[in-house]
């Protein structure tokens, strides 16, 4: 099966499938809440025409694989965005820190399951 | 009461209107024939000198194109001297590497606009070539060694390509990918309207940009300018919604009580983002040091106007059915002209 990445898989579900704003809303929503419990900075948002000045988005909250892994799983469970399941997997980077790191992490490899 | 960025007091500057490119975006309806509407240098170090007193400590340049205002270099001298952080919004056409050569040590962030693949920048851009210019820029910017950011103003049509965008920056060095819905305001309130960002567009951007997120995390950070419901809701003093006490002004500096802090073209100082109603401003810098204006905004009772319409928003927002996510800039210039409309007395009292 082709072997595509999370982020392209979500891409082509989000254009071409019938998935409902019900149903997006969940899935930000199932986001928010884990980020919520896993977050280590506060959501910071700019203005128009002002960049982060730190250059750290306030995306950073997956510092431990375990939380990205929880996250897929929710996404999966939840159906929130139905058929992604196929394309979702353990993004395998040996990284014993976690994701915070200054290198390694490269496209997104994945299996079928 | 922190807002929505924390340790980083932001003053954003519009020294000038005058740009080499007619967006059709542009939220500051900026162009070639504006050449008369730009600050004067002298007033411009003075704000930033009473800015940096005040407690402000990033000067962030826009415009217009901030490269063709002949004053920038003096401006960015004078905030390093204070030990200020520097960034400069740019379109990224007008770079060489003489011009970034001048600049290095002086810039510590470069934002480069970004509005899709080719095709789609260009258009957006209103020339043909301006996605050309823009590489040429990028080339020399990378030999600066100054870094450099991308920010993308997110439309209709642009989310589709947010996996392009993203590995576009990523390959070219970015240190950061900077998200923003498309405001109705300015050139593209009368230009743009069919693009505009509505619910659904923005929830399907926010799951791709979670994605992409965790892609490149630590290679390259991805900041999205919206804000979430129940975030808000929970933490009401994001969006300066909590309760506070008045007397607490006079003890405290601007910095702390607003942030960001944004200096028009016009010289107007208005609150949190460009297009604010100046009925709200805190003075006019062409007419009035920013340290005494600032002093009696605070000492005048005016910033209770600013924080009564902070929670005028977040009512609205907590009243909303089904909003999930929200840009609160938006909103809040929005509020601030309906409000303006109304008699500035019976609100404030």
């Amino acid at each position: 099966m082709e072997q595509r990445s999370l982020e392209e898989a979500l891409l082509e579900q989000l254009k071409y499938s019938n998935v409902d704003r019900e149903k997006l809303s969940d899935a930000v929503r199932t986001i928010v809440e884990i980020s919520g419990k896993t977050k280590t900075k506060p959501i910071r948002i700019f203005p128009k025409g002002i960049p982060y000045p730190d250059g750290w988005g306030w995306w950073n909250w997956f510092t431990k694989k375990e939380e990205l892994g929880n996250f897929i799983n929710l996404v999966v469970d939840s159906n929130a965005v139905p058929s992604i399941y196929h394309h979702i997997f353990p993004i395998g980077i040996p990284d014993p820190e976690g994701w915070l790191v200054e290198n390694t992490l490269g496209a997104v490899k994945g299996h079928s399951t | 009461m922190d807002g929505t960025i924390c340790n980083k007091r932001i003053v954003q500057i519009h020294p000038t209107l005058q740009c080499n490119l007619f967006c059709k975006h542009c939220y500051s309806n900026s162009g070639p024939a504006l050449l008369e509407n730009k600050l004067n240098v002298e007033t411009l170090k003075d704000f930033i000198t009473d800015a940096s007193g005040a407690g402000y400590n990033v000067i962030s340049f826009s415009g217009g194109e901030p490269l063709m205002y002949e004053g920038l270099e003096k401006l960015l001298i004078h905030s390093k001297s204070l030990g200020l952080r520097t960034s400069v919004t740019t379109n990224g056409t007008t770079l060489t590497v003489d011009k970034l050569e001048k600049l290095k040590g002086l810039v510590d962030l470069f934002a480069i606009s970004l509005d899709g693949p080719p095709k789609l920048h260009n258009e957006i851009r209103n020339s043909a070539n301006a996605f050309e210019l823009l590489l040429k820029g990028l080339d020399a910017i990378k030999r600066s060694g100054i870094q450099f950011g991308f920010i993308h103003t997110l439309t209709r049509e642009s989310w589709e390509h947010l996996l392009w965008i993203a590995d576009f920056a990523n390959r070219h060095g970015a240190s950061l990918l900077q998200v923003h819905p498309l405001e109705m305001i300015g050139r593209a309130d009368s230009l743009m309207q069919s693009s505009c960002v509505q619910d659904e567009t923005n929830l399907r951007a926010y799951l791709l940009l979670v994605a992409l997120a965790l892609k490149y995390q630590k290679l390259m950070p991805i900041q999205y300018d919206v804000l979430n419901t129940d975030y808000v809701k929970q933490n009401p003093s994001s969006v300066y919604a909590e309760d506070f006490k008045s007397d607490n002004v006079k003890k405290s500096t601007l910095a702390e009580l607003m942030n960001p802090l944004v200096v028009e073209s016009d010289g107007y100082v208005v609150p949190v983002s460009f297009g604010f109603s100046k009925r709200y401003a805190i003075c006019n810098i062409t007419n009035q040091r920013f340290s005494t204006g600032q002093s009696n905004y605070l000492n005048d009772g005016k910033y209770d106007g600013f924080r009564k319409i902070c929670k005028d928003v977040f009512r609205d927002i907590m009243n909303s059915k089904n909003l999930v996510l929200f840009n609160w800039y938006e909103l809040i210039t929005n509020k601030s002209h309906a409000l303006s409309k109304l008699t500035a007395d019976s609100y404030l009292t």
